[in-house]
Parts: C-alpha cells; sequence; structure tokens
C-alpha cells in the first residue's frame, strides 16, 4: 500500500488489536491473545506490575513492533511489517511516541536540533520549524535551554525536551512508556496540566504508569495487565481503582493501597 | 526468596539474621584507594568529550574559524591535508603547523592545551617509533652522529643516523601533527551538525554519516556507563584484587558494554524512527557561504601556493 492511499484523517478508531501475540527472541510470549481498542480522544492508561508487557504494547502501537500473531489496525489500515514500511512516514506523524528513558530520545547536540529534528525530516521548511520551536519552547518553558546540549540537563528538562521533541510533530496520538518516571513531583504536575489541556484539544492519550495517583486525573479507561500477560480487566478508571482486590492479584499493589474521592472529582473538575 | 513467598508481604522474620545486625565486619581489610589507570583515563576521556566536543565549549564562541562556513573550513584543511601529505618539505610543514596554529589562537581555543593535545602524544610516538628506521640500519647516507662506532660488535660501518634517516623521521611526525592540527582545529570550531553537514555536501555516504552520528552521541552516555561500572567495583572492592581478576573484569565489562551499546543502539534507532528519521542528516542552522569564507578561502589558496612555489624554488 502506498502511503498517498492512505487517508487516517476521519477515523473515529484509531486502534484495534485482534487476538495479537508477541515474544521476544528466546523468551517467553510478553502478550498473549490480546484484544484491545482504541477510539480518537480517547485517554486510556495501561496498568500492571513490571515486566507485564506494557512497554511492548505500547512499542506495538506506536510502530516500532509488530504482533507476530493476530491482527493489528491503525486507523482503519491493517499494519503488518510489510506494509509499513510504505506508510511509516505518515504513521509517525499521527502517532507521537515518548520513550521512558528520556536519554534514547535525545540523540541530538543541542535541543534546538532536537526539536527541530522530526518536523524536518517530514519535510516542513525552516521558518515554520523556527516558530513552532519558539512557541512550544515558551509554552515549555525550555528557551533558555536551546542551545545546550541534552546530555547537560536535568532529568525534568529532558523530559520536557522529550515531550517537546515528540509534540513539534503535532501528533494526534500521544503515547507515553512511563511518563512520571525520574521525576520530581512539581515536575509531575506540570507534566499532568500538559496532558489535561493536550486531551482537552483533543489528542488521544496512551500512557503507561505506575503512579496510580496521576491515573485518575489523565485516563477515563484503564487496561489492567495480568501476570500471565493477558488483559485482566479493561475498565473505567473509576472502577478498577475500587477493585483493590483485583489490583492485588495482579501484584500491583500490595494491601495498604487505597485510593481518595478526591482523586476522581479532581479528574471531573480539571 | 522462594517464588511462593515472592507476592507474600514481606515479613521482620523473613530478613536474614546477619543483615539486621549493626556491627561492621572489622576483621576485613580495610580497601586502599588507589588511583587506577584505567577508570583514570576513561574519566579523562569523557570529560574531554563531554565538555569540548558534546557541548560545543569551543564551537560556540563567535571567533574566527567558528564564523566562517563548515563546508569552506573543510575544503581548506583538506586541501592543506594533502599539501603536508604530498610536501616532503620541513619549511612547508612547519609553516602548516604554524598555520594550524594562528588558526587556533584567532579562534579562542586554549593554546596550551592544543600544543599539548596535538604535538604532545601523537607526532612524538610516531618519532620514537620511526628512529629504528631512520638509523643506518635501514637509511644509508652521509652519517651525522654515531650510536655504535665502525667496528663495534662486528658492524663495520657501525650503526649511526644520518641526516636523511633523521629528516625522514622528523617528516613523518611533522605530518601527523599537522594532520592533527587541521582535524583537530576543524572538530572543535564546528558544531556537529554544521560538521555533518559539511560531509554531506561533499558527498559522503549517508550510512557513514548516521553512524558517525550515533558514535558521537553515545560515546559520552557509554563511558558514563563504564565509569559507574568502575565505581560500583571499586565500593564493593575489599582489599587489592589480583591483576588476574582485574583483567577478567575488564573483560567482563567490555564485554557488557557492547550488550548494552547493541541494545541502546536499537532504542536510538526506534526514537529516531518515531520522530520520521529519512536517514539523512538535516539541520535547522542556516549554512549560506558568505563574503568571509570567499576571502578565507581565497587567502588559503594564496598560501598554499607560496608554499608549493616556495618548495620548487627553494
Amino acid at each position: 500500500m502506498k502511503s498517498n492511499e492512505w487517508n487516517p484523517t476521519h477515523c473515529a478508531e484509531i486502534f484495534r488489536l485482534e487476538h495479537i501475540s508477541y515474544a521476544y527472541p528466546q523468551s517467553e510470549p510478553v502478550l498473549k491473545d490480546l484484544s484491545l481498542h482504541v477510539t480518537a480522544g480517547e485517554r486510556l492508561s495501561i496498568l500492571g506490575a513490571n515486566g507485564c508487557g506494557k512497554s511492548t504494547l505500547l512499542k506495538i502501537l506506536a510502530g516500532l513492533l509488530f504482533p507476530q500473531s493476530g491482527t493489528l489496525t491503525a486507523f482503519g489500515t491493517p499494519i503488518s511489517e510489510k506494509t509499513f514500511p510504505s506508510l511509516s512516514g505518515l504513521y509517525h506523524r499521527k502517532v507521537g511516541f515518548i520513550f521512558q528513558d528520556s536519554e534514547v530520545q535525545l540523540f541530538c547536540s543541542t535541543v534546538l536540533e532536537e526539536l527541530a529534528f522530526g518536523p524536518l525530516q517530514l519535510g516542513l521548511s525552516k521558518e515554520t520549524v523556527r516558530t513552532r520551536i519558539d512557541e512550544l519552547a515558551a509554552m515549555l518553558g525550555i528557551e533558555s535551554l536551546l542551545e545546550k546540549p541534552p546530555f547537560r540537563l536535568s532529568g525534568g528538562e529532558k523530559k520536557k525536551v522529550a515531550i517537546g521533541s515528540v509534540l513539534m510533530m503535532n501528533p494526534d496520538v500521544l503515547i507515553l512508556d512511563e511518563p512520571t518516571n525520574s521525576l520530581d513531583p512539581r515536575s509531575q504536575t506540570w507534566l499532568l496540566r500538559l496532558l489535561q489541556a493536550l486531551s482537552k484539544a483533543g489528542k488521544t492519550l496512551i500512557f503507561s504508569t505506575h503512579n496510580l495517583d496521576l491515573v485518575p486525573q489523565i485516563s477515563d479507561r484503564a487496561v489492567l495487565f495480568d501476570e500471565d500477560h493477558s488483559i485482566a480487566a479493561d475498565l473505567p478508571v473509576r472502577l478498577l481503582l475500587k477493585d483493590t482486590e483485583l489490583l492485588k492479584r495482579v501484584n500491583l499493589v500490595d494491601e495498604h493501597f487505597h485510593t481518595h474521592p478526591w482523586d476522581f472529582l479532581q479528574g471531573e473538575t480539571e | 526468596m522462594t517464588p511462593q513467598k515472592k507476592n507474600a508481604e514481606l515479613q521482620p522474620e523473613d530478613i536474614p539474621r546477619w543483615l539486621l545486625e549493626t556491627n561492621p565486619d572489622d576483621a576485613a581489610p580495610f580497601p586502599q584507594r588507589r588511583t587506577h589507570f584505567i577508570s583514570k583515563t576513561i574519566r579523562r576521556i569523557a570529560e574531554i568529550f563531554e565538555n569540548e566536543f558534546i557541548c560545543e565549549r569551543y564551537a560556540a564562541l563567535p571567533n574566527f574559524l567558528q564564523l566562517l562556513d563548515a563546508r569552506c573550513k573543510l575544503c581548506v584543511f583538506l586541501a592543506f591535508l594533502l599539501l603536508s601529505a604530498f610536501s616532503s618539505s620541513l619549511v612547508v610543514l612547519t609553516a602548516l603547523a604554524v598555520v594550524a596554529f594562528l588558526y587556533a589562537c584567532l579562534s579562542g581555543l586554549d593554546w596550551k592545551a592544543f600544543l599539548r593535545r596535538v604535538w604532545g602524544y601523537v607526532p612524538l610516538l610516531v618519532l620514537v617509533f620511526s628512529l629504528p628506521g631512520a638509523s643506518s640500519l635501514v637509511t644509508k647516507g652521509e652519517p651525522l652522529f654515531f650510536l655504535l662506532p665502525p667496528g663495534t660488535a662486528g658492524w663495520a660501518d657501525g650503526l649511526f643516523f644520518s641526516a636523511a634517516g633523521l629528516t625522514a623521521a622528523v617528516r613523518l611526525a611533522l605530518r601527523s601533527g599537522v594532520s592533527l592540527s587541521f582535524s583537530f582545529l576543524f572538530l572543535l570550531t564546528t558544531r556537529w551538525a554544521d560538521f555533518t553537514g559539511a560531509l554531506s555536501a561533499l558527498h559522503v555516504p549517508d550510512l557513514f554519516l548516521s553512524i558517525l552520528n550515533m558514535a558521537y552521541r553515545y560515546l559520552f552516555v557509554i563511558s558514563e556507563q563504564a565509569i559507574s561500572m568502575m565505581e560500583a567495583r571499586f565500593l564493593r572492592t575489599v582489599g587489592t584484587l589480583g591483576t588476574g581478576k582485574n583483567r577478567r573484569f575488564m573483560g567482563r565489562s567490555m564485554a557488557y558494554l557492547f550488550l548494552k551499546s547493541h541494545l541502546l543502539s536499537e532504542e536510538i534507532y526506534d526514537a529516531m524512527a518515531c520522530r520520521c528519521f529519512s536517514g539523512k542528516p538535516v539541520t535547522i542552522r542556516e549554512r549560506k557561504w558568505s563574503v568571509s569564507d570567499s576571502l578565507f578561502a581565497l587567502n588559503n589558496t594564496l598560501i598554499i601556493l607560496i608554499l608549493i612555489v616556495g618548495e620548487q624554488l627553494f
């Protein structure tokens, strides 16, 4: 399929995964017979204990890995390793992926080059890219970092630049792998507000996290992985987080876990 | 902990008794803090790489070479390197070394560090290693001075250095110094994006540039990991380890870093692919050939011509 035949602009269902499985070489399957769908504008969190397959699922959604069995449909088009190269440019333009480790995502010599990398690869003019950089840097509060090398930034600054480098391409879907990892509480609140604003603007948000305080604030629906790499639950967040027995069974929380009513109220008022 | 206990809550009785004791094991010999050559070297390399290349300490200055177009600089420096490769005159080679040194000073580089790094190691080693070839064992000629007088140990001619032999050795050392000077000068005064852009303009294959980019970006990350591994080992080392154990540790560390860098490079490529990487280096910085670039090119062409003509005449 050629990329110009693919028109993903008006598609309510962003992703549909049916009975997909994936195993890394010489390893047990990390995803087993998994079925899932994501609609446009949805806020979805992927939860589960360490090593349950969350990151692998996100990489499949980001077009970095391909299911070894089952079908993946994105924007109404079946995606496979064979067909993907012809539509990868448009796919990556529509689906932004923010890595858990910002270090791997920041590979340019300065923050300015980092932010410009994606849009320049897309073929946008330098003037447009420069305007976008100025506006985005102001929004993220990183204007003073533009000439600095990414390696010299703090953890929070690196995360901001990593997010900025993806937002520069203005993706419709934002996939975040453990977005609050290595962030201090202040930066976590900043990220929360940003994600809420992006969600209001109509972006689809999919993220994996262990931070259950964050989940009700920025997601409506949660998919919970069991330790056997299958889906244990796919429920509205408020229902899932109240089911502490289920969360304990999949080893995500211990018996001291509890939620507060204001967790949900805050999510609604925002 | 047994698999059955894996998911149960940790009870105080699960913790081994010795772990709850607070008395340090005084019988163990205290680790001696010694300067370790390898960790010191890796740390120094990482420091230089981080401060001077990654941070573009000198490339960001608004000085002489930094203001020039990278393509212009690259072409001029390549011409100098070609001249040094084909010239056999020590005067020409020395003149080229002086030109490089002057450019370094004009560009705000630390001249002492420049001289030390360029001339302090490689050319000296080249000179030392080429000395046997410069002796009468390989290069004959009029004796300049004798190491062994004629007739010693059955050598009728003795062992000596001739002017031709020493000139050849010095020429070799000068050539390596001049090559290093211009390469170093170009690297330090050019932003990485402009550097790869200039190579791309000279039709260096994109694959080569991609590999170069990866190496540049992650050498620092890998060297930091190497340092962390050394530090972790030092903190857990009681007493002195034998050379064999040290060798084994180095071997394992290198293998681990190799595997780690392999995984890292895959992740980085994924990150690049996610941002529509097409394999071609692009930069937001404008590259414009200005009047100063033309003047610089013209000036250096004159220098090269003077040196070529001078070598032929004298």
